[in-house]
């Protein structure tokens, strides 16, 4: 027994070692799923906070190109309401749009207080949490396009998502004249390759859809999380490998995710009811 | 060791720390060189500590560096490996240790050849450790590599710079 106990108190510092690796990884996988909550909400307050100041100077360094991207956005806006009115102006439509679905995006504005580009799995810590009613599963945009979803709140703070992250995908379309002409849909999946922060892969976009480079790509009506529509880049380069089904698609991203200062964080009413349903269908089909 | 030399420590860790999170935390290089400046205050611990408390300061040193890079666990490995393995790599680089004489590890007293060579050895390992943990496996093995070469050098590079502001 007490060779055992000169063995370890001889390999004391491997043993620790050890303990201390495993701890880490253990803090590493749980973290990949869900960052106890308590732990978010105590110490990283203050780390949010102190992030918060040190980027009190650099907002004002950020001041002009705020000021661009918030003209470029009313500029968008005000094309928005023209076409909408426009839509309004055409008589005998036999599809109507139902005023609950049509108004069911609520948005609520955003400072990035934290925020990486260069790791393989980023995320952005935002300043408003569950006081100003921000819940998990939101989706989160900037003017120029889409950033990413709420991952977990605190009270003050949220963490998101970024959508460069490897692990999160983006239902997204591709738009140009030629497959409207043909009443035609292009819906694929984004994913982050890992590298480029700013080229996402545009992935299952059959090949014999008609595009070619700089259509722009944005995010389709069969997602629930963004408002449809919502930018996300235009195609940089175009491939096809001989013995593909599908095309190589690389998007340039609208975002520009080192310059993130303001966001809309999206909440869409309908979602949990739109999810339920689902979720009750596939259990009857079973 | 003394009071004066633990306030001395405990302020070398906070002013490296508050340099890591506010400062350096906001250059990276070509998207590939980041800087970790902050493991100076596991290198440069005095050698009398003995290695489970080294481990230890390790330990809560990366944990501290996670909370503020929303990493929770990846610096902290990296840094437990750090600290484990100095003790290995003092007496591998210093072979005479304890029979001459006690070493100090700063740039002073080790030389600089001597110094960088301890420097980079331990960056590399810290760096090696952190970026594939980071990526979480060897999917983005090249870029992965690439990206640990340049950190190692920046890193170094930073390092042995803020000896040498604080020696003059």
């Amino acid at each position: 027994m007490s060779q055992l106990f000169r063995l370890i108190f001889r390999i004391r510092n491997f043993l620790l070692f050890v303990i201390l690796e495993l701890i880490s990884f253990w803090l590493l996988v749980k973290n990949n799923h869900y960052w106890d909550v308590s732990f978010f909400n105590t110490s990283n307050f203050y780390a949010a906070k102190t992030l918060e100041s040190s980027n009190y100077v650099k907002n004002y360094m950020n001041l002009g190109s705020v000021n661009d991207q918030l003209i470029a956005e009313n500029a968008q806006l005000k094309k928005a309401v023209a076409s909408m009115q426009s839509f309004k102006a055409r008589e005998g439509d036999y599809y109507k749009v139902d005023s609950t679905f049509a108004l069911r995006f609520e948005f609520k504005v955003a400072k990035v207080v934290n925020n990486t580009v260069d790791l393989s799995k980023n995320y952005l810590t935002i300043d408003k949490g569950t006081l100003d009613g921000i819940e998990p599963g939101m989706g989160v945009i900037c003017p120029q396009g889409v950033v990413g979803t709420v991952m977990q709140c605190s009270e003050h703070f949220s963490r998101v998502y970024s959508i460069l992250h490897s692990e999160s995908k983006v239902s997204s379309e591709i738009k140009n004249a030629a497959l409207r002409k043909k009443n035609d849909k292009a819906l694929g999946i984004a994913i982050w390759g890992g590298l480029n922060p700013s080229v996402i892969d545009l992935t299952t976009i059959d090949r014999f859809k008609s595009i070619k480079q700089g259509d722009s790509v944005v995010t389709s009506e069969q997602n629930v999380i963004f408002p449809s529509g919502t930018m996300l880049g235009r195609i940089r380069k175009l491939s096809v490998k001989q013995d593909q089904a599908f095309f190589d698609i690389e998007v340039a991203l609208a975002t520009d995710f080192r310059n993130l200062s303001y966001v809309y964080v999206v909440n869409n009413k309908l979602k949990k009811e739109q999810e339920l349903l689902e979720q009750s269908t596939t259990e009857v089909n079973k | 060791m003394n009071s004066q030399t633990v306030i001395k420590l405990v302020l070398t860790f906070v002013i490296y720390l508050i340099l890591q999170i506010v400062v350096i935390r906001n250059f990276v290089f070509f998207d590939v060189a980041f800087c970790f400046v902050y493991i100076a205050c596991i290198l440069l611990l005095p050698d009398e500590i003995a290695p489970i408390w080294v481990i230890m300061i390790s330990f809560l040193i990366g944990l501290l560096v996670d909370i503020f890079y929303n990493t929770a666990g990846v610096h902290a490995s990296a840094c437990v490996a750090v600290g484990y393995l100095r003790s290995y790599i003092i007496k591998f680089l210093f072979p005479t240790k304890g029979v001459e004489n006690e070493i100090v590890i700063s740039l002073k007293d080790m030389g600089a050849e001597r110094f960088v060579r301890y420097v980079a050895i331990l960056t590399i390992i810290h760096h090696s450790m952190l970026f594939f943990v980071e990526a979480g496996g060897f999917q983005f093995f090249l870029i992965t590599v690439l990206k640990i070469i340049c950190s190692v050098v920046f890193t170094t590079f930073m390092i042995i710079t803020l000896q040498y502001v604080r020696g003059n």
